[in-house]
């Protein structure tokens, strides 16, 4: 018996294991600093030095439920929180003492983003960044513990593996949605995108009554989007085609981990399957569009890649 | 080069295990934005004293996106409230406009007071009282109907 629980076990661990890919440094450290750059301008309230102005946390998710986040309404308080979030990012991004720093950016960036989604209207395009920094920052935290002489300067091997570790986060947000989605429609989702058109319907009055401004004639979209409602509304099986298949390339997100061609192919898809929401449901991810492309795409690594490669 | 290591790919089954079971809890979320898909929704706008609908996000700095899913979280309390008095409700959009009156309360005033910076204020800008609508869609036969409702005004 305990036999057979080892080997089942010994499956699943090579079952759910992958080679961890080589990053060079030249990739891994742009990787580092572009995520970086990405946090630095998406943390909420980024730039106003003046803090939040939010009267309280109404509706409290993540840390919100257990502190009082309305110190992040004080200027003074807000400014310092600014400044030590950037700075360690800054050393972060270098690769310098990234137990700490990578802490120190991770809880910031989630105590503002908890204290964002607060307010009742929770949205959902920085989760992918504050679920990026945490585990980074775990991985670091680990590291350091099993190695402590890594704290500072961790080996090319740590920063490697960080890498391996926060590109499954991003891709986890993606299998994710996916999950619910079959889940919570008691796997009926593919069969009621029929009504998607609601949906269309629904975004581009909400966008009208944004600022009030009505359809360019002269922007080609503008003028196809009352076109592709009616064509979705009379053909529900060509609704059905075009939303399930988005549904499917979140499920099978995951093979971006295959390699660095099937990052490259995932991570453009994934790419283009935002820029497609962005443009017909006005629900615009792009941090998500430019973490995909620095971890996934990863055009420093091609290049190097292609440098690397003997002349024929 | 040596051949890689191997190793499991752990933190993608925690991730997933953690944003599934801990569910809106920033950085942790369930993302369940088109979670489902049905022929009816609703969106809110808002409107001046005039019945002149309102460039809420020009104004105030938020999108009626996000100022849906406020008045939403609304509903859905003031659903559960009503169910557990006992009364039965099939879906929101058989709620009545006085069952939805309180959230759309709730949101004028959280509005009024959360402007983004350098919007405090906003109210006095335009003509009061100012109404929110509650716009039911719904797709029969292929085609879309809409009905627009005054919920609230402040």
């Amino acid at each position: 018996m305990l036999g057979q629980l080892k080997s089942a076990s010994s499956r699943l661990y090579k079952a759910i294991s992958t080679p961890v890919e080589h990053h060079g440094l030249v990739e891994i450290l742009p990787m580092r600093i572009l995520f970086a750059i990405v946090c630095a301008v998406s943390i909420p309230n980024a730039f106003n030095w003046d803090g939040f102005a939010y009267d309280g946390q109404p509706d409290p998710v993540g840390l919100a439920h257990f502190l009082d986040l309305t110190f992040l309404n004080e200027t003074g308080t807000w400014t310092t929180v600014l400044i030590v979030y950037w700075s360690a990012l800054a050393l972060f991004g270098i690769g310098l003492a990234p137990a700490v720093s990578a802490t120190v950016a991770a809880l910031i960036f989630n105590l503002a983003g908890a204290f964002e989604g607060s307010q009742g209207a929770d949205k959902h395009h920085l989760q992918v960044i504050g679920l990026t920094l945490l585990v980074f920052a775990v991985h670091y935290i680990v590291a350091a513990i099993r190695a402590p002489k890594s704290l500072f300067r961790p080996s090319y091997l740590h920063h490697n593996l960080a890498i391996f570790h926060a590109k499954q986060a991003i891709v986890a947000t993606y299998l994710v949605t996916a999950i619910y989605k079959l889940w919570y429609s008691k796997f009926e989702w593919i069969k009621d995108s029929k009504h998607f058109p609601v949906q269309l319907v629904k975004t581009r009055d909400m966008d009208y009554y944004n600022s009030l401004e009505t359809p360019d004639p002269s922007n080609w979209f503008d003028r196809l989007s009352p076109a592709i409602e009616t064509f979705f509304l009379n053909n529900p099986n060509w609704c059905r085609f075009f939303i399930g298949s988005g549904l499917l390339l979140e499920l099978f997100a995951f093979l971006a981990l295959a390699g660095r061609k099937w990052g490259l192919i995932f991570g453009l898809a994934l790419i283009l399957f935002h820029l497609t929401i962005s443009r017909v449901m006005s629900l615009t991810f792009e941090e998500n569009i430019l973490i995909i492309a620095i971890f996934f795409v990863n055009v420093p690594g091609w290049i190097h890649a292609a440098l690397k490669k003997p002349a024929l | 080069m040596p051949a890689p290591i191997r190793l499991p790919l752990f933190t993608l089954v925690a991730v997933t295990a953690l944003c599934l079971s801990l569910g809106e809890n920033f950085p942790f979320s369930n993302f369940p934005m088109y979670r489902s898909f049905s022929d009816y929704s609703y969106y809110v706008y808002f409107t001046d004293a005039d019945g002149k609908p309102l460039p809420i996000k020009d104004l105030t700095g938020h999108r009626t996106s996000a100022l849906k899913k406020i008045y939403n979280d609304e509903v859905k309390d003031t659903r559960k409230e009503l169910e557990a008095a006992g009364a039965k409700i099939d879906g929101y959009q058989f709620m009545t406009p006085e069952q939805r009156k309180p959230a759309g309360e709730y949101t004028l005033e959280w509005l009024e007071e959360n402007a983004k910076e350098g919007r405090d204020g906003w109210t006095s800008k335009v003509k009061a009282p100012v109404r929110i609508h509650h716009v039911d869609i719904k797709v029969t036969d292929g085609k879309t109907t809409k009905t627009d409702t005054v919920v609230a005004e402040k």
